[in-house]
């Protein structure tokens, strides 16, 4: 068992069983704690991808970002102890299976057709990513529009969130 | 490489560029006013940055036409020639939701002004950003520039919704469009990841050239992928099965974010679905019709028990949304370059005559509305007729274009619609189409009997409408009529449409 795949066995077990502890724990932090493991599982397969810059901006936005903001949001709101239904967990169950079904069934409908992994590419040395993430801005795709007007998304959710929070007493007093 | 932006560039991406520098003006400005002065400065800006914004667009639309003489090359640069659409399809889009965000910001000065505390700086700002935002989502040749519009008047949508914070109706309507829209902007995504990795693309076809060579079919993750980008959409477009949100949302609402979101969401919405009609996977095409009647059937139906006119025009919001899913099965189901065509000018004349009307039936009820909410029942109305003569008349040529009576412009569209849609093979729904528009008839007459047969309650007392809005029901008002006496004048200007 090469080194790869060993890596790849750790990763996978501990993205699943992040998983599985976020769907069934009964308390939220622990799910969110579940939720970092898994959310860490994928940074790593990110890595073993070759995709570095991935797997950075993964721990940084998500890791860092979103699970921490999810520990606040617990925090600060309070508990509420509600009973799962039996009868919720079977439908959702069932809903569940079905896209399991319809997914597998796409990933071998794909016949080995992977457009976006390229298997005989080896990882990708350091600084490679970022220059084709780089490209992909300016070059080849030009992203730079959608880079450019995600300032304006930032803006609209600035103002909302100023506009929402604001105290009653009105602006400024 | 050369990365400079040419000429082109920015006249293609000018509305844009008005709109959004306007809306860092409207929030800059809004910092140095004091109290009184807000209200004399800032609506007259708005209208002149959307005004700028509709012009930019229409310019647009002239120099785009064929035979226009006055920009020979009209071949974008290469950073937008990959992910932006310069035709008429865009401009036209443009002048469409500038149109509306006019509209509606025109219905919502006077009623903006009775509020507590009107803000008005940031509501300006976010009904600026909305166009932004829905012009992206049609311009967009690629999934990712799509999204981020998507994302843009989503985002302004909610905050707008829940705008009046002490409501707990608003607040309840506002979360609710929030999380489930959160829920829609997330498949969307993982829709375009997975067309992504069966791809190794985000560009969206062109209509015309893939119905030409006849490209393969999408086929596993990358049909998986469109049909869970379609899911999103429909959802967006209120769609039956996904309109649950539609009536409660649409109630809870101030009306004036209600007309924006039935007319601009629904226009937007409807602009992506033609451009990314290539994505759907062909397994599933046949459940574009059956998703049709039953917003028809689901949409009438709902419609015929309600009391409340916000959530009566919520529901037939959901049925027009069918009877656009008939003539977008031409494009999606229909065989030949052609038919597509069609369809395509038939949703746009649809849409914009639907935006025309919604925008008339709103403003109308944002003007009785005010602080009161039981005018909103049809008890409200009674005997509108004779107490508020304008308002009734306007209200009543909106129900009827609605219902698609001649001589109202709504009866053009329907008819197009369905033209469109027999003419591609497309029966079954076209005649469930026609049938529910006979439903229909029963509830917007309705409001006709309200309005004029009914005698009016005491002391009921209509509060004095500003100018703009007055102008603006009176425009669309005239618009329902001239394009539905005239209906040339509207379609004309679709003839040069392809993509």
């Amino acid at each position: 068992m090469s080194a790869e795949i060993l890596a790849f066995l750790v990763l996978a077990t501990a993205t699943v069983a992040g998983g599985v502890v976020t769907l069934w724990s009964r308390y939220v932090v622990h799910s969110a704690f579940g939720l970092m493991l898994s959310l860490l599982g994928v940074a790593g397969f990110y890595v073993l991808l070759g995709s570095d810059f991935l797997a950075v901006t993964q721990v940084v936005v998500y890791v860092g970002g979103v699970v921490v903001l999810y520990l606040f949001g617990v925090m600060l709101t309070p508990p509420d102890r509600e009973e799962r239904s039996i009868r919720r967990i079977a439908v959702a169950g069932i809903f569940a299976v079905a896209a399991l079904v319809v997914l597998l069934k796409a990933v071998f409908g794909m016949e080995g057709r992977w457009y976006g992994v390229d298997p005989d590419r080896g990882p990708a040395s350091g600084g490679a990513v970022i220059r084709e993430v780089g490209n992909a801005f300016m070059d080849k795709e030009a992203y730079l529009l959608p880079f450019e007007i995600a300032s304006v998304l930032l803006l609209v959710a600035l103002v909302g969130a100023v506009f929402i929070a604001r105290r009653e007493g009105g602006r400024g007093s | 490489m050369d990365f400079r932006l040419t000429t082109t560039d920015l006249h293609a991406l000018l509305p844009l560029v008005i709109l959004s520098a306007g809306a860092c003006l409207v929030l800059l400005i809004d910092l140095f006013l004091r109290e009184e002065a807000r209200s004399r400065v800032l609506p007259p800006l708005t209208s002149l940055i959307l005004l700028g914004a509709l012009g930019a667009g229409i310019e647009q639309y002239i120099s785009l036409s064929p035979g226009s003489f006055r920009f020979p090359s009209e071949r974008l640069g290469p950073l937008l020639t990959p992910i932006w659409r310069h035709q008429v399809f865009t401009a036209v889009g443009a002048i469409l939701l500038c149109g509306i965000a006019l509209a509606v910001h025109w219905i919502s000065t006077s009623w903006l002004r009775e509020e507590d505390r009107p803000a008005y700086g940031e509501y300006q700002c976010l009904l600026l950003l909305f166009p932004i935002g829905t012009i992206l989502l049609i311009g967009a040749r690629n999934l990712m520039l799509a999204f981020v519009g998507l994302e843009i008047f989503s985002v302004a949508l909610y905050v707008l919704t829940a705008m009046r914070r002490t409501r707990s109706r608003a607040v309840e309507a506002g979360l609710k469009y929030f999380l489930l829209g959160a829920f829609a902007a997330a498949i969307f995504l993982y829709g375009s990841a997975l067309i992504y990795a069966g791809k190794g693309t985000l560009d969206l076809p062109d209509l015309g050239a893939i119905s030409r060579e006849g490209l393969p079919a999408p086929v596993g993750l990358a049909a998986l992928g469109g049909g869970i980008l379609f899911l999103a959409l429909f959802f967006k477009a209120s769609v039956a099965p996904f309109h649950m949100w539609t009536p409660d949302v649409y109630q809870g609402a101030p009306t004036p974010i209600t007309a924006l979101m039935s007319t601009g969401t629904k226009t937007a919405a409807f602009f992506l679905l033609i451009t990314a009609a290539r994505l759907f996977p062909h397994e599933i095409l046949p459940l574009i019709p059956i998703l049709a009647i039953v917003s028809i059937l689901v949409g009438n139906a709902g419609a015929l028990r309600q009391t409340d006119l916000k959530r009566l025009l919520a529901y037939s919001g959901v049925a027009h949304a069918g009877y656009l899913l008939v003539a977008y099965c031409a494009i999606a189901l229909g065989q030949g370059h052609q038919d597509a065509h069609t369809a395509i000018r038939a949703i746009l004349y649809y849409l914009a005559v639907y935006g025309i009307t919604n925008l008339a039936a709103f403003g109308v009820l944002a003007w009785l509305e005010r602080r009161e909410e039981s005018v909103l029942t049809f008890e409200g109305i009674r005997g509108l007729g004779r107490r508020n003569p304008f308002c009734a008349a306007v209200l009543a040529l909106a129900a009827l274009s609605l219902a698609g009576i001649p001589p109202t412009a709504g009866f053009w569209a329907k008819y197009q619609v369905f033209a469109a849609a027999l003419s591609a093979g497309q029966t079954t729904a076209a005649v469930v189409g026609i049938l529910g528009s006979v439903v229909g008839l029963y509830y917007y007459l309705r409001i006709l009997v309200a309005l004029y047969f009914e005698p009016a309650p005491e002391e009921a007392r209509i509060p004095a409408a500003g100018f703009a809005g007055a102008l603006t029901l009176g425009l669309s008002g005239a618009a329902i009529l001239l394009f539905g006496i005239f209906p040339s004048l509207l379609v004309d200007p679709l003839i040069h449409i392809r993509l």
